[in-house]
C-alpha cells in the first residue's frame, strides 16, 4: 500500500500508539476527581497543556484549550469572541470549510464576511488585504498552509501590518496543516488564536487544540462542569491528549530533517511527473507551497476515474478536500485559488509525509503515468 | 381494524381455459406477501371469484399495501365481516365513518347480493342503510351519481362484508405466468419504470446491473442497491447480478470507432444479459430504451442490438415520452432514488457524434474481429450476486 494522502489524515505514529495504549488501560480516572488518581492525571494533563504554549511560542498566561477536532477549534473561536452587529469578519473562501461554514453563518446575525483576495499563487493578496481593513474589521481569518494546494503564508509581516493597520481587531491562523511540518513561532506572530490538530501529525484521531491569546474575550461553546478553566466543559481525554503530546513533540524534534526530505520528494514528484506525463500541470509554484502538499492537474481525465485506478494499484489520494469531494460542477475553493473552472474535475491533491521514501515516489510516478495515458488514449 | 381483505383478481376474465393456472399464481403471491407482513394466523380462500383473507387480527397497513403490488390483484378491498343479519349492518357502517379524519359531503349505498336466502333484496338494503346513515349523520347527502363515499355491501352466504373503501392495485397478470426476463438496470429513471410495467405484464424479473468501476464510483452501485429493494416488491424473490463492465467498456473502446463506443457497450450489455438468461432459464430481455430519447435509441440501433441476441428484447417504454416516464417513477416511489446524480458511466469514452445509422458492414466486421463472448462468460462468473426477499430486505447470497 502507498499512502498519499496525509492531509486528509495519518497514521498514528508507534510512540503515540505506545502512549495511547499504555494511558488507555491505565489512566481511566477522572482528572477532575479528588483522589490521587484524578489528581495526578490533572498534574499530567497541565503539564502537556503548559507545553503545548511553549511548542507554539505562547506565553504562560495565554490559553491552551483540548478540543475534540480543528474543526472545532475553529467554530469555538470564530463564535467564541463575541461578534456583534456591525463587525465585518476577512475570510479567504480558499480556506477550509471548518473556518468559511462558520463564517459565512455569522451573515445571518448581520455581520458582514468580506472574501480575502489572493493572488494566482493561491496566497494572500496582502495590499488587497490590507486595503479591506477598516475600522470595522474585527476578525480576520488566516490559514497557515492551505489544505488544497499548500500555499503558505507570511505570517510575521502579515499579521504585523494587517495589526498596524487595524487596532481592537482579532487574527486566528489555521494551523491544522502547518503545526508540526512548517516552523512558526508566537514569538515572531502576532495572532491572538490558532487552531491545530492532532491527527494530521501522526497523533489520534478526537484530540485537537485552540490557542487564545491572554486578554483576547473568550466564552464557550460548551458549558457544564468547567473544565478547561471554563473555556470548555467536557472530560479531559487524558490517553488521547498524552498520545497527541508525544506525537507533537516526536514531530517538533524532526521537524527541520522531515521538512528538507519532503520537500526533495515533491521536487522528485513534479520531476518525475513532468518528465512521464506530457500534460501535467502543477498549478502552485515550490516557493510559495508547502512541500508537504501538491495539487496536479491532469487535464481530461476526471480526478474520481484516476483516484479510483490508483486505488486498484493500492495507492491513495485525494481528488479534493476528504470533507468536500462531493461537491459538483465548479469547486468555491478551487474558484477561489484562481484554478481556471474547466481543470476543476482534473484536479488531484497528493500529500506526503516523512514516512515516504523516493522509491515510493517512483512507483507513484510510474503508476500514475501508466494510468494517465493509457486512459488519455480515449480523450477525443 | 380489518380482520377482512376482499381480494379481486385482475383479467381473469380474459384467461378462459387457463384461469385455474393463473388463480393458482396470484393466489400463492398473495398468501406469500400475507405471511411475510402478518405473522398471526390468517386463511386466504376463494370465494366467488376473489380471494378473501380473513384473520383474527386486524391486517396492518404494510400487509395492504404489499398486496396492492402483486401483479394480477385488481384491487384490495379492507372490510370488516359481519353475520348475515341485517341488524348487524349499521353499527358497522357507523364505525367506519366515525373513524374517518374528515367526513366526506356525498354517498352512496351499493349492495350486492349473492345470497338470495336474504329476506331483502339489494335495493331495500341499500335504500335502509342510506336512510340509517342520513339519520346519524344528517350532513351527509345521498349522490347516485359521483358520490365521494360508497359503503359497500356484500351479502355473501356465509358473511356479509362492509366496506368503505377500495384500493387499486397494480392489476394485468399474476407474476410468472408471462414468463421470466432479465431486466437491465442502470441507476437512471427509465429502466426501473420499464420494470415495473412488465411486472404488472406477468414477467419474473432477474436483474442485472453493469458497473463500469473503476470508470464510475460505488455510488451507481449504490443507487441501485436502493431501487431493486422498490422493485422487489413486485414478486417473490428477486435477484440481482452485478457484472464488472469497467474493463469490458475499456476493451471495446480501444477496438472499436470512437463514434460506435456506446453502440458496441449496448452490443455487449445485450450479450451478456443474453448468456445470463440461458444460465437462469429467462426467456426474454428487458430494457428500458424509449425511442430516439438519446442516439443510441434510433431504429437502426435498435435493429442491430435486437439482431445481438435471439431472445426478444421487450422495451415496453419505446412510445413513453420523458416526463410520462418520470410522472411513472414519481407513483412507484423510484424517482427520488433514480434523481441522486451520479458519475455517468460513459463519461470519459462517450463519443462526440455517437452513430445514428450504423454502416452494417463495420458492425459485422467489428462481430467477428472483436471477441466478446468468452471474456462476457467469465464476467458473469465473477458477478456478485444479491437476493432479496418480497419485502425488499436483502438477504444473504449464496
Amino acid at each position: 500500500m502507498l499512502y498519499l494522502d496525509y492531509a486528509a489524515s495519518s497514521p498514528i505514529r508507534p510512540s503515540a500508539l505506545e502512549v495511547l495504549k499504555k494511558s488507555l488501560a491505565e489512566d481511566f480516572a477522572n482528572p477532575l476527581s479528588f483522589h490521587k488518581l484524578g489528581k495526578d492525571l490533572h498534574r499530567k494533563i497541565e503539564g502537556c497543556r503548559r507545553k503545548f504554549l511553549e511548542f507554539l511560542g505562547g506565553d504562560v498566561n495565554d490559553r491552551w484549550i483540548f478540543t475534540s477536532s480543528a474543526t472545532e477549534s475553529n467554530n469555538t473561536f470564530i463564535e467564541g469572541i463575541g461578534l456583534e452587529e456591525g463587525d465585518t469578519v476577512l475570510v479567504s473562501m480558499a480556506d477550509h470549510p471548518s473556518v468559511t461554514v462558520p463564517a459565512e453563518n455569522l451573515k445571518t446575525r448581520n455581520i458582514p464576511v468580506k472574501p480575502i483576495p489572493l493572488n494566482s499563487r493561491g496566497t494572500i493578496d496582502k495590499p488587497g488585504l490590507l486595503s479591506l481593513v477598516d475600522p470595522s474589521v474585527k476578525l480576520v481569518i488566516l490559514t497557515h498552509v492551505n489544505n488544497q494546494c499548500g500555499s503558505l503564508i507570511d505570517g510575521e509581516n502579515l499579521c504585523r501590518e494587517i495589526k498596524q493597520k487595524g487596532d481592537n481587531l482579532y487574527i486566528f491562523v489555521d494551523a491544522a496543516q502547518g503545526f508540526g511540518k512548517i516552523p512558526f513561532s508566537l514569538k515572531n506572530w502576532e495572532v491572538d488564536g490558532i487552531s491545530i490538530s492532532s491527527h494530521k501529525i501522526g497523533g489520534p484521531k478526537g484530540i485537537a487544540g485552540l490557542y487564545v491569546k491572554a486578554g483576547t474575550p473568550f466564552s464557550p461553546l460548551l458549558y457544564g462542569g468547567g473544565q478547561e478553566d471554563g473555556l470548555r466543559a467536557s472530560t479531559p481525554a487524558a490517553p488521547l491528549i498524552f498520545s497527541f503530546f508525544e506525537a507533537a513533540q516526536e514531530a517538533l524534534d524532526s521537524i527541520e530533517a522531515s521538512l528538507s526530505h519532503v520537500a526533495r520528494l515533491n521536487r522528485l514528484t513534479r520531476q518525475l511527473l513532468k518528465e512521464k506525463i506530457d500534460d501535467i500541470e502543477f498549478p502552485f509554484p515550490v516557493e510559495s507551497t508547502s512541500p508537504y502538499i501538491l495539487m496536479v492537474i491532469l487535464p481530461g481525465i476526471s480526478s474520481d476515474i484516476i483516484l479510483r485506478h490508483l486505488e486498484q494499484e493500492d495507492i491513495f489520494v485525494s481528488t479534493s478536500s476528504a470533507c468536500s469531494s462531493r461537491v459538483k460542477g465548479s469547486h468555491p475553493v478551487f474558484t477561489a485559488l484562481h484554478v481556471p473552472e474547466k481543470y476543476h474535475k482534473f484536479i488531484l491533491r497528493i500529500s506526503f509525509s516523512h514516512e515516504i521514501g523516493e522509491a515510493d515516489i517512483e512507483i507513484f510516478a510510474r503508476t500514475l503515468a501508466e494510468i494517465y495515458n493509457d486512459l488519455a488514449r480515449f480523450l477525443k | 381494524m380489518y380482520n377482512v381483505l376482499v381480494i379481486n383478481i385482475d383479467e381473469l376474465w380474459l384467461k378462459g381455459k387457463n384461469r385455474p393456472m393463473y388463480f393458482r399464481a396470484v393466489m400463492h403471491h398473495v398468501r406469500e406477501v400475507l405471511k411475510a407482513y402478518h405473522i398471526r394466523p390468517f386463511t386466504c380462500k376463494v370465494e366467488e371469484q376473489r380471494l378473501v383473507a380473513q384473520s383474527d387480527n386486524p391486517f396492518s397497513t404494510e400487509a395492504i399495501e404489499g398486496l396492492l403490488k402483486v401483479p394480477g390483484v385488481h384491487s384490495v378491498i379492507p372490510a370488516r365481516r359481519i353475520p348475515v343479519e341485517f341488524d348487524a349492518i349499521m353499527p358497522v357502517v357507523k364505525e367506519e365513518l366515525m373513524s374517518m379524519k374528515t367526513l366526506p359531503g356525498t354517498f352512496k349505498v351499493e349492495t350486492k347480493r349473492s345470497n338470495k336466502k336474504f329476506p331483502l333484496t339489494s335495493m331495500d338494503v341499500s335504500k335502509e342503510t342510506g336512510s340509517l346513515i342520513q339519520h346519524e349523520f344528517p350532513g351527509l347527502e345521498v349522490a347516485v351519481k359521483n358520490p365521494e363515499l360508497r359503503v359497500e355491501i356484500r351479502i355473501l352466504d356465509r358473511n356479509i362484508y362492509i366496506s368503505t373503501r377500495k384500493m387499486s392495485a397494480v392489476g394485468g397478470l399474476p407474476v410468472g405466468t408471462s414468463g421470466h426476463l432479465i431486466s437491465l438496470i442502470s441507476g437512471g429513471f427509465d429502466s426501473p419504470v420499464a420494470s415495473y410495467l412488465m411486472f404488472k405484464r406477468g414477467c419474473y424479473q432477474t436483474f442485472l446491473f453493469f458497473y463500469a468501476y473503476p470508470f464510475v464510483g460505488e455510488s451507481v452501485k449504490d443507487k441501485i442497491l436502493k431501487l431493486i429493494p422498490i422493485l422487489a416488491q413486485y414478486q417473490l424473490n428477486t435477484r440481482l447480478y452485478v457484472v464488472s463492465f469497467g474493463d469490458i467498456q475499456k476493451r471495446v473502446a480501444e477496438s472499436c470507432k470512437e463514434d460506435y463506443r456506446t453502440l458496441f457497450f449496448r452490443k455487449a450489455m445485450i450479450q451478456c444479459a443474453t448468456l445470463l438468461a440461458y444460465k437462469v432459464k429467462a426467456e426474454g430481455l428487458l430494457t428500458g430504451d424509449s425511442l430516439g430519447q438519446v442516439s443510441s435509441q434510433t431504429l437502426h440501433n435498435i435493429a442491430f442490438l435486437d439482431s445481438v441476441s435471439p431472445l426478444p428484447i421487450l422495451r415496453p417504454l419505446v412510445g413513453f415520452n420523458k416526463i410520462e416516464i418520470i410522472e411513472q417513477s414519481k407513483k412507484i416511489g423510484t424517482h427520488d432514488i433514480s434523481i441522486i446524480p451520479h458519475d455517468d458511466a460513459c463519461s470519459l469514452f462517450a463519443p462526440r457524434h455517437p452513430v445514428i445509422r450504423p454502416n452494417l458492414h463495420y458492425l459485422e466486421k467489428f462481430s467477428k474481429e472483436v471477441e466478446l463472448e468468452e471474456y462476457l462468460k467469465k464476467c458473469l462468473l465473477e458477478a456478485e450476486v444479491y437476493d432479496f426477499s418480497l419485502t425488499g430486505q436483502r438477504a444473504q447470497s449464496d
